[in-house]
């Protein structure tokens, strides 16, 4: 007889390894370089879904430079209002 | 004629200053980006935005010496083009990358609370007082490097204007019909109170006509740094500032309905005062009041020691470029294109070369 344990959302999510960047209070252009970086050194985990990227930037414009670069590779971006800056994740796409 | 009341123009420019200050807050339009993003993702949508300004202002500047509404065609703050606009235009171009922002870009930035802007400013400070110690040498650099014998295209020939702004616009209106049928003007940007970089643009293109028209020259914001400079350096050396011939000398001066009006660097109220000096007090208030509406000011603490450096270095460059060729990216790229003054164009060109170097170091050496 075999047993199926559903495996919940929670526990499919912290499979999920997440990149955290902190690009608060750097010079124009830290955050797109360091992101775009990034994209390329996790490219294969992002890709599949193993991990997502998650940045903090108070740099303005770069919630529409890295969503358009980031979906332009193929990639799911989602970006946040925090308190006083953003937070933009970038994963597999669903 | 010209309004002469000082306070109507210092409040006149100290309002032009907090709209600027708070649409160029709200737009993220950083002069730096639009250009250094193209050399980094190849990202155009910046350069599109400055396309539409410079048909709207040429239109505007163009009519406006036609109907006698802009008199000074071309405005007092020109001059003919020498090696001096280029060295500083190229300087000026490494510089406000170092320094990620422009002497506009930088005000907007420091009203966020972004403290990296904050030393990028004292840079500027720094190199424009640098400068006043070797101001005599590079004037006279300039005066026998000079290479155009007139300032604008208009004034080396009337005819010529025509053909020039023919040849300028009709590209451009052609682009910019492209992109409005094909919706590349409409971008999406998810920061709280986003404008879209077209609106920033006409917006500014018409800011700059009201300015133009007060002032009696299109915006120009650095001798006012340099003011800046001055009233802090004679607090401690009142008697070297004193001898300077910068400080003393008049950067601009022209006759107006019978009064001469002028203006410099040197530590006294004077036209700079009341139209470059409340110019950068409304761009910072103005980006102040819109980041603290949406609740995004905050000082987020030091840079990495690199970007520190890189951005006092910045600053220290950027003015001193700005001084060696008489203006910065304000006067030569918002004022002097449309104008068609030949200053305008050598600029440009030396300051995109010095924004490609400018980018080089960054990604090389800065941010790794």
């Amino acid at each position: 007889m075999m047993v199926w344990i559903a495996e919940s959302e929670e526990d499919r999510m912290a499979k999920i390894r997440t990149i955290e960047l902190n690009i608060l209070g750097q010079v124009c252009p830290a955050c797109l370089l360091v992101v775009l970086r990034e994209l390329n050194t996790h490219r294969k985990r992002l890709k599949n879904g193993e991990a997502r990227l998650i940045v903090k930037t108070d740099h303005r414009d770069t919630t529409r430079t890295i969503p358009e670069s980031a979906r332009k590779m193929g990639y799911d971006v989602e970006v946040r209002n925090l308190d006083t800056c953003y937070e933009i994740t970038i994963g597999k796409k669903e | 004629m010209m309004i002469m009341d000082p306070v109507i123009l210092a409040s006149g420019t100290a309002l032009i200053g907090f709209l600027c200050g708070i649409i160029l807050y709200r737009g993220d339009y950083c002069m730096v980006a639009m250009l250094r993003d193209f050399f980094l993702i190849r990202d155009t949508t910046l350069l599109r935005s400055f396309v539409l300004y410079f048909l709207v202002t040429s239109l505007l500047f163009h009519v406006g010496g036609r109907t006698g509404m802009l008199p000074f065609q071309p405005p007092p703050t020109f001059a003919p083009a020498s090696a001096a606009t280029l060295a500083g235009g190229l300087l000026f171009g490494i510089g406000i990358v170092l320094a990620g922002g422009c002497v506009v870009g930088t005000l907007y930035k420091m009203a966020g609370g972004s403290l990296v802007n904050w030393i990028g400013f004292a840079g500027i400070l720094a190199g424009s007082l640098l400068y006043a110690e070797i101001h005599p040498q590079v004037r006279s650099f300039s005066a026998q490097t000079t290479f155009t014998t007139s300032v604008s295209v208009a004034q080396h020939h009337p005819a010529l204007q025509t053909l020039f702004l023919a040849v300028l616009l009709a590209p451009c209106l052609a682009a910019i019909w492209r992109w409005t049928v094909s919706g590349k003007f409409q971008v999406t940007g998810h920061a709280r109170g986003y404008i879209q970089p077209w609106k920033t643009a006409v917006f500014l293109a018409l800011l700059n006509v009201f300015y133009y028209f007060l002032a009696g020259y299109p915006m120009g914001i650095t001798t006012a740094y340099a003011k800046i400079g001055a009233y802090l350096e004679q607090m401690i050396l009142p008697d070297h500032v004193a001898n300077l011939a910068y400080f003393q000398n008049d950067s601009i001066s022209f006759w107006t309905g019978g009064v001469l009006v002028s203006g410099g660097a040197g530590p006294r109220i004077d036209h700079i005062s009341y139209t470059q000096l409340t110019l950068i007090v409304g761009i910072f208030a103005g980006a102040l009041a819109a980041a603290v509406y949406y609740r995004e000011f905050r000082i987020h603490g030091l840079p990495p020691r690199r970007q520190g450096i890189a951005a006092l270095t910045g600053g220290i460059l950027l003015a001193l470029g700005a001084r060696i060729a008489t203006g910065c990216n304000l006067n030569f790229l918002l004022g002097g294109l449309p104008l068609l003054a030949w200053q305008g164009f050598f600029f440009s060109g030396a300051m995109i070369a010095g924004m490609w170097i400018g980018t080089q170091i960054l990604t090389r050496h800065v941010i790794k």
